[in-house]
């Protein structure tokens, strides 16, 4: 009894591990208030992080009416991970800087 | 005969000093600060209206009587500033005149030049000297901020400091003799600290000086009873009415060493119009105390700053 | 002058200077937020005029910043905003700002209070509060 209660414990606890090793995120910096990479291509459910390597704020937005993403801005050297949860051609943009701006199309 | 000559050095020294501010002008801008000047030649002036004070009676930055903790000129840190001045008193019996230039190095750095005349008008025939007896005697100043942004720390309870020397040198080593001066040079240090409660529309300003001279400087260095330095107080309140104009008041103690010719403390209340950062004028009313005999000089008080 | 009499002199100038007779916050005499906006509204074309500062702004989402800085003055003249924006340093850290553009910021937020007509002690009051940001704000 004991043991397969914690045989079910071990396995459940597995699973947010084993999610995590399905895909490593993609990293890409802000840089020079601009992304490093303008196109990216992913699978449905990768996570992209946003690494702040500039000098500057900033912070990442995703505005289309299949996937919503806000984030908090980022301080130089702070990091955000989005999860593209949905399909399709999305435009990444930064609040603080209208100019920069890339897209990330999902499968 | 001999102030003729001087006006003359002045003039002179004047044209040098400016042909000097414009080099440092020139030579302070560079290609890095493109970006934060317009032109490359353009003088900074990047520090607020009124913040560096105007030139008092010695040549230093501060208010009229008093040198401040401040750093004359417009000049951030970042660069250079400078100015000249012409000050004048007129009390009941005598004019007291001052003209100079003053530089100030990335708000940290101050040199000065002023040179003085005591026009000492109809005492000075009273006296056996002639009308219009001059005293001269140049001031070479210099002070250094030791620590404290008067403008910037508005949140901090302590003041801007700076240290300071005026070196003085007077042309009536005789005269100066035959009173009981005990020399016809001397050097002035000084302490001052500069606090700015802008959110009071005031400055505040002490300044403890040690000293020999008699009369700034114009009746000589100390005498035979009192040879040595002593610790003299000053201070300046100036109330900020709006970006262009002040009022305020300050006083000096004086060391009252000459037997022959008691002092008192000096004091006056002025205004002062910050037309902009190249032109200021100050006026009021300057109380010098007893000079030479004579009994409480009061009067006008004029002073005129060009410069950036 | 008598020890008295600058004893007068500095009490009277001390009562000019800071009393008023029902103490008021500083957010209540800039108009609270609506003031605040105005003022905001009034600066930013000063702003973005001025050489010195001009640049600046170029590529900034002005919309933003200009909700920001209201929430900012409006939580530091003791209003009822929370500033939600980041620390003043990495704010500013990639624009390398000197003091001659902190103040010639400074110098047109005094233009657009009196334009707002403001009175000088008010501006004053409003002065010292972003003053001492210049440790954070200019990096060069």
């Amino acid at each position: 009894m004991k043991a397969v209660g914690v045989a079910t414990l071990a396995a459940v606890a597995l699973i947010p591990a084993l999610t995590a090793l399905a895909a490593a995120p993609v990293v890409v910096n802000q840089v020079r208030r601009a992304f490093s990479v303008r196109e990216l291509h992913i699978k449905r459910g990768d996570t992209v992080r946003f690494n702040n390597v500039d000098e500057f704020l900033h912070q990442v937005y995703v505005e289309s009416p299949t996937f919503k993403y806000s984030s908090s801005e980022q301080s130089p050297g702070q990091l955000v991970d989005v999860v593209f949860t949905s399909s399709g051609t999305f435009e990444v943009k930064c609040e603080i800087h209208p100019k920069m701006t890339m897209t990330v199309t999902v499968e | 005969m001999t102030h003729m000559v001087s006006h003359i050095y002045i003039a002179r020294c004047g044209i040098v000093l400016s042909f000097l501010l414009t080099l440092a002008v020139f030579n302070g801008a560079s290609a890095d600060e493109a970006k934060t000047q317009p032109y490359d030649w353009a003088p900074e002036s990047g520090k607020l209206l009124a913040t560096a004070g105007v030139s008092q009676i010695e040549g230093a930055g501060g208010g009229g009587l008093v040198p401040w903790a401040l750093i004359t000129g417009y000049g951030t840190r970042d660069a250079v500033g400078g100015n000249a001045h012409y000050t004048f008193v007129r009390t009941s019996s005598f004019d007291l005149h001052s003209a100079g230039a003053a530089l100030g190095l990335y708000d940290r750095v101050e040199v000065s030049f002023a040179r003085q005349w005591l026009d000492t008008r109809l005492v000075g025939a009273k006296i056996g000297l002639g009308k219009n007896f001059m005293i001269d005697q140049n001031i070479a100043g210099l002070k250094v901020r030791l620590f404290g942004d008067a403008v910037y720390d508005q949140d901090r309870w302590w003041p801007q400091v700076s240290v300071g020397m005026q070196y003085k040198a007077n042309n009536r080593g005789a005269l100066l003799s035959a009173i009981g001066a005990r020399s016809s040079d001397g050097a002035d240090f000084y302490i001052a600290a500069t606090k700015l409660l802008l959110a009071n529309n005031l400055l505040v300003n002490a300044t403890v000086r040690a000293t020999r001279a008699n009369q700034f400087g114009l009746l000589g260095f100390g005498s035979d009873r009192h040879p040595g330095y002593s610790p003299q107080f000053e201070g300046s309140v100036v109330y900020l009415i709006d970006r262009n104009f002040a009022v305020g008041g300050e006083f000096r103690t004086k060391p009252d060493n000459l037997a022959f010719a008691h002092e008192d403390n000096a004091w006056d209340v002025f205004g002062a119009w910050f037309i902009n950062k190249n032109v200021s004028a100050t006026a009021g009313y300057a109380n010098l105390g007893r000079i030479a005999g004579q009994t409480s000089q009061g009067g006008l008080y004029f002073s005129l700053q060009v410069g950036f | 002058m008598s020890a008295r009499k600058c004893a007068l002199v500095l009490a009277g100038l001390l009562a000019l200077s800071g009393h008023r007779a029902n103490a008021s916050s500083l957010f209540e005499d800039l108009g609270e937020k609506p003031g605040i906006e105005r003022l905001i509204a009034r600066v930013m074309p000063i702003w973005n005029a001025d050489p010195r500062v001009g640049p600046t702004f170029a590529d900034t989402n002005l919309t933003r910043f200009k909700r920001i800085l209201v929430e900012q003055i409006c939580s530091l003249s003791g209003g009822d905003c929370k500033y939600n924006g980041r620390s003043m340093a990495d704010a500013h850290k990639g624009l390398h700002l000197a003091n001659v553009q902190f103040n010639a910021l400074a110098e047109d937020l005094q233009d657009a209070m009196e334009q707002e007509h403001y009175a000088y002690s008010v501006q004053n009051r409003l002065l010292a509060l972003l003053a001492p940001m210049q440790r954070d704000v200019v990096t060069r």
